[in-house]
């Protein structure tokens, strides 16, 4: 087995990223970076633009304006030393289909030079017959061995698309534990985009929430839970001058993002903590321009 | 592309890349083996009676006798084979992002798609055919299909999928009809070292680039948004252009007609006008230009060179497509309820196809039949007899792609595959032009009467069988 040096110090830099399709623009202006070791899930109604920007943080799509550096080189001309500290789950497995499941897991292994022996845990939790062909697995067993073979060599950034759409809940559930300590162990950075809510809410240490293809809000998980809270007036009107960031609306109130016990609130608001979920679809919820 | 010089790491990649090629992972689930296989053992045989003919012949009289569609069908079904395994090694969703592995499985395709193109010049040049001449040909049988390594894969632009594969449909038959019904086939055969050495040595190269560039167009051309976001809703889109609802108000509802029509292909559901247009237009417009321009070479008469045309027309009249291959679309057309249970529902799959066959086969064979008639005084009596074999040798070998399901439910696709495309080289062979009406008459009822079996019995064994409703 090689010894790998340390992973530089910034994964992922994203800046000023714009990629558009035709007359439609995917993404907008997007800025952001993945510190070592971070989890951070990427939160969007379905085509708000989460599968571009993965797209083009793996080097997949060209970017019409803006840079992506993984490793503090260009996504563009990553070279293959850093290529293959990445790993990547895509939404369904395609291709590959004529392999047999161990022979796949050769083939695709053999691209990283010397791996050591799959983790253990890595290999129970696929429970997968080496011997079944790929084009003969079920959807979850094909998403288990996609799973598997961008975990496989360890890679110290991980991009997860929607990996659990179509794993039952016993392999859900024991995926994202595995994850958790993946990322512990590894000291992985890890992006994944998801629409199970519970699972990045225990998970991830940030979140990004992307509408319309605009970043609309990047925050740790920690300061979301702490000061987002759901501000409701008889005039809601009057929570409009608050130094708070409004991230959605209702009749009552406003959902505000910098709330803090010390902030001074107009006589009569009452303050609620968001559900996870309300707070999701009142975030990305599509706005006017 | 890459550069030419490799990495320790990168032939190491390319040598696993390789090897793959020698393993169950090509062959199995490649549909197109059988056909390449059939038509490489017909190319040899074809091959074979030409270097018999050779020795006491001319070139172009050997060639006049000798079949040259088996060796078309060799060059293009080889591309497409090939095709098939490399869109799914380097197609697939991951491949990107593992290190060398979409570079090396374009390599490793080239490196086989080159070394099959010069043994199959190989295999010509025993004929004996000059090897730059055994090249040219081959090769310039394999444009239409190295075109098809352009095509977007499913999901990206659907404009560029359609506009390639017009463009590829449109160069096969331009193809077909110049080498069928032209000199073409000797010209390019008889071409001096110093012409196509230069065109072989492009064309190679145009199949290099296009193969190694697969990666990058494969996995770096932008895709539509909801291609990337497969669960993307269209609707969310529809804000952005304020034509969209207009649209879909000009929308007409569809006809039960046109619903049946959409059984026998998922891609191509209302093609019956395209499909008249063509059937009735193709053949009498490319022989017309091919007798006009022979005969400006020649000299001779306009129906002196229309005559001899006729002999190689007969593939131009065969009916193949997908429409027992490409069976994604049944399960979601079942539940619509419109063609009630399983059985009736292929039933109506096989009605569909023979109501298409009946309008599109009489209209080619007259198309083919007619002007013949008419230029060369053919007897009403023989007209009558040339036209009703042809269709029913064109009937009977379209409706027997369904015999392979009289064996098992669910046959190998490649079985499936070679039985609706060989007719193509059956009918080229087995017409009566070629062999006379009374064993062609034999042939056809021969071929009616298997077609009649896989029309009456083969839907019973369909409905009985899984149906397939993911792609591969």
């Amino acid at each position: 087995m090689t010894i790998r040096p340390a992973p530089p110090t910034l994964p992922v830099r994203v800046t000023d990223l714009t990629k558009r399709f035709g007359s439609f623009t995917a993404l907008d202006h997007v800025s952001f970076t993945v510190e070592p070791g971070e989890t951070v899930a990427l939160l969007g109604r379905n085509g708000a633009g989460k599968s571009t920007l993965i797209g083009c943080l793996m080097g997949f799509l060209i970017p019409d304006q803006g840079s992506v550096d993984i490793f503090g080189q260009s996504v563009l001309s990553l070279p293959r030393d850093l290529r293959a500290r990445t790993g990547f789950v895509p939404q369904t497995m395609s291709g590959f289909t004529a392999f047999s499941v161990g022979r796949l897991i050769d083939y695709i292994g053999a691209f990283y030079g010397d791996l050591p022996p799959i983790d253990p845990i890595l290999l129970q939790w696929a429970d997968l017959d080496f011997k079944k062909i790929v084009r003969n697995l079920s959807g979850g067993q094909k998403q288990r061995l996609a799973i598997l073979l961008a975990m496989r060599h360890e890679p110290d950034f991980l991009v997860l698309d929607e990996p659990v759409a179509s794993l039952d809940p016993h392999a859900r559930r024991d995926f994202m534990n595995l994850l958790g300590s993946y990322a512990t162990r590894v000291g992985a950075s890890i992006l994944i985009s998801s629409h199970i809510l519970s699972d990045l809410e225990r998970l991830c240490s940030r979140l990004l929430f992307v509408r319309q293809g605009h970043l609309v809000l990047d925050v740790s998980a920690e300061v979301f839970r702490t000061q987002t809270r759901w501000l409701d007036h008889s005039t809601p009107e009057v929570l409009h001058t608050l130094p708070c960031q409004i991230l959605g609306q209702r009749e009552s109130g406003i959902l505000a993002h910098g709330w803090t016990e010390d902030l001074a609130l107009p006589d009569g608001t009452s303050v609620s903590i968001p559900d996870f979920e309300d707070a999701f679809l009142e975030i990305t919820a599509p706005r006017e321009h | 592309m890459g550069s030419l010089s490799l990495t320790r790491q990168e032939w190491s990649d390319l040598w696993r890349a390789l090897q793959l090629y020698a393993s169950p992972v090509f062959l199995r689930a490649n549909y197109l083996l059988i056909s390449v296989g059939f038509f490489l053992f017909t190319s040899l045989m074809d091959l074979r009676r030409l270097h018999r003919l050779l020795t006491h012949e001319t070139f172009e009289q050997a060639l006049s006798h000798a079949n040259v569609v088996s060796l078309i069908l060799t060059s293009m079904f080889i591309q497409n084979c090939l095709q098939l395994h490399a869109t799914r090694q380097i197609g697939a969703a991951q491949a990107p992002a593992i290190p060398g592995l979409a570079l090396a499985e374009a390599r490793a395709v080239c490196i086989v798609d080159v070394v099959s193109v010069l043994l199959l010049s190989t295999a010509l040049s025993f004929a004996p055919i000059p090897f730059h001449d055994a090249l040219f040909f081959v090769l310039f049988n394999s444009i239409p299909t190295v075109l098809q390594w352009y095509v977007p894969p499913q999901g990206q632009s659907q404009k560029l999928r359609v506009l390639i594969s017009l463009a590829g449909g449109i160069l096969i038959l331009g193809q077909f009809g110049l080498l069928l019904l032209s000199n073409a086939s000797l010209w390019l055969l008889t071409r001096p070292p110093i012409l196509t050495i230069p065109a072989d040595v492009c064309l190679l190269l145009v199949m290099i680039v296009s193969i190694l560039s697969l990666p990058n167009r494969l996995h770096g051309t932008p895709a539509t948004p909801h291609a990337l976001d497969a669960s993307a809703s269209l609707k969310d889109a529809l804000p952005e252009f304020p034509y969209g609802k207009a649209k879909t108000r000009a929308r007409k509802p569809i006809t039960f007609y046109q619903l049946r029509q959409m059984l026998l292909a998922p891609t191509s559901p209302l093609t019956l006008k395209t499909d008249i247009l063509l059937s009735c237009l193709f053949i009498p417009v490319l022989m017309s230009i091919s007798a006009m321009g022979m005969s400006l070479f020649t000299h001779k008469s306009f129906a002196a060179c229309w005559k001899p045309l006729v002999f190689s027309a007969g593939a131009m009249i065969a009916v193949s497509d997908n429409w027992l291959t490409q069976r994604q679309h049944w399960p979601l057309l079942l539940i619509t309820g419109r063609f009630g249970d399983r059985l009736s529902f292929v039933r109506s799959v096989f009605s569909a196809k023979l109501s298409r066959l009946s309008v599109t086969i009489p209209l080619r064979v007259l198309s083919l039949i007619i002007p013949y008639a008419l230029i060369t005084s053919f007897a009403l009596r023989d007209t009558l007899l040339f036209s009703l074999e042809f269709m029913g040798l064109a009937l009977g070998f379209a409706l027997c792609g369904g015999l392979p399901f009289l064996v098992s439910g669910n046959p190998w696709k490649g079985v499936v595959y070679a039985f609706n495309f060989i007719p193509i080289f059956l009918l080229q062979t087995c017409n009566p032009f070629i062999m006379g009406t009374r064993i062609a008459g034999v042939i056809a009822g021969l071929s009616i009467a298997l077609g009649c079996v896989a029309y009456v019995l083969a839907p019973r064994s369909l409905s009985k069988a899984d149906w397939p409703y993911e792609t591969e």
